[in-house]
């Protein structure tokens, strides 16, 4: 059973034994009555959720901040609450009271609109991710059979961001942020998307659900190896991060696409970055490492577990590897991920076809 | 059945400001606000799996595609 239809039917019992009637919702195929429980169960949800990835996006800043201060011989945030964990409230704070500069030579709605094409669909992620199961209580927002098609579907919008914010700015550094976005954005996806296809042939289905299940004896990284590895590299540049922050590059390109932008907005794209590394690992542990599949804890542990090693394996590379030079990454996806993913995907069909009931 | 008129007639909003836009970069906006909303008009009709493809598609490589190719055109450029 969904979270969704849990929520209703608590909803709908409530309604029933206080005899309030409602308009029927128009009946599409939903086996819900009432549009009223309908709307305030979604609305519940989307808060929850948003909630959630704010809860995540706060606790990797910090962790972050901390840990690049160690490796960097400072103490990092210090003042605000025990360990300085307050520290990213107030910072949230003090960017909602900063002046909202807009420069007069951009385009004032591309430049407004950028921000939340970066940050909206990661949080769209976060619905989509299988939580766990509490008994026949499935903790998915949403579930029906393409799930996995749109958690990559919200991976991939985010880039768009960047290059329209890129372009908006009208200023040489945020165009050239923009072409290398794109250039990386373009090599990046086709393998990231080939490495899926051949995770979803194993578990013969689209949904995140049953991939999951799918893995409740061999996690996929056994057989898909060199899948995960290009898929890991790919994600890995779907970060605005080094080693594959080209975009960004702060030595080179001021701040590349967020050259402009400044107070919140510019907060917005920060978030946006780690909300997507938050989902990046989450996506991982899902599709690689068995998800919320595992002993003795209960399952939405086990994925913190597998998506918490994947965020510090993040914030690890992030903070100890250089950049790369453009061509370099351009090679890399063109020239070797590309390939290795269609070699990969040979491997898996032949998985699929000689030992399709072990998986 | 109103969801789907009110979508609609969105959609045809968004593809007619995308073709009469003067500014190709509110041009190509438009055209990804039209191809979100196509995709919602296929999540509401119930078929993911156009949705998903929708989105991976259009937005994800042809909207990057066109983006591109107007940040390299003569007359964005000038605007500039």
């Amino acid at each position: 059973m969904n979270l969704f239809f849990f929520l209703m039917s608590i909803l709908y019992g409530i309604l029933k034994f206080l005899h309030i009637d409602f308009v029927p919702f128009a009946s599409h195929g939903y086996p819900i009555g009432l549009w009223i429980a309908y709307l305030i169960v979604a609305v519940v949800e989307v808060i929850l959720v948003f909630a959630l990835a704010m809860l995540v996006v706060v606790i990797l800043v910090y962790v972050f901040r901390k840990y690049m201060a160690d490796v960097q011989n400072r103490i990092g945030p210090n003042r605000l609450g025990p360990w300085g964990s307050l520290q990213l409230i107030a910072d949230v704070f003090k960017l909602i009271q900063k002046q909202d500069i807009i420069p007069t030579a951009a385009d004032k709605t591309a430049y407004r609109v950028a921000p939340y094409l970066v940050f909206t669909p990661v949080v769209i992620g976060f619905m989509i991710i299988p939580f766990g199961n509490v008994s026949l209580l499935n903790l998915m927002v949403i579930n029906f059979n393409y799930t996995i098609l749109f958690l990559v579907a919200t991976m991939i919008i985010s880039p768009i961001g960047e290059i329209i914010g890129g372009l908006a700015s009208h200023n040489k550094y945020g165009m050239l942020g923009a072409l290398r976005a794109a250039a990386q954005d373009m090599s990046y996806e086709v393998p990231m998307l080939i490495s899926l296809i051949s995770v979803i042939i194993l578990a013969g289905s689209f949904n995140a659900q049953d991939i999951v299940i799918a893995q409740r004896h061999i996690p996929f990284v056994v057989p898909e190896f060199l899948g995960f590895i290009i898929f890991f590299l790919a994600v890995l540049g779907k970060q605005v991060f080094p080693p594959f922050d080209l975009p960004e590059s702060a030595s080179e390109l001021v701040s590349g696409y967020t050259t402009e932008y400044s107070g919140m907005r510019y907060g917005i794209f920060y978030m946006g970055g780690f909300a997507g590394t938050a989902l990046a690992s989450l996506v991982i542990a899902t599709i690689y490492f068995g998800g919320w599949e595992g002993p003795i804890f209960p399952g939405t542990i086990w994925l913190i577990i597998k998506a918490g090693v994947f965020m510090l394996i993040f914030l690890l590379i992030q903070v100890s590897v250089f950049r790369v030079r453009v061509d370099q990454f351009l090679n890399m996806g063109w020239k070797y991920l590309l390939p290795l993913s269609i070699v990969n995907l040979f491997i898996s069909v032949g998985f699929a076809l000689f030992a399709g009931g072990v998986f | 059945m109103i969801i789907f008129y009110i979508l609609s007639l969105v959609a045809i909003v968004s593809a007619l400001l995308a073709a009469s836009s003067k500014n190709l970069l509110h041009s190509s906006l438009w055209l990804t606000f039209l191809v979100f909303d196509v995709a919602a008009i296929f999540f509401y009709l119930e078929n993911f799996f156009m949705s998903a493809i929708q989105i991976l598609v259009y937005a994800g490589a042809i909207i990057t595609l066109l983006l591109t190719s107007v940040m390299l055109s003569r007359r964005y450029q000038d605007a500039e």
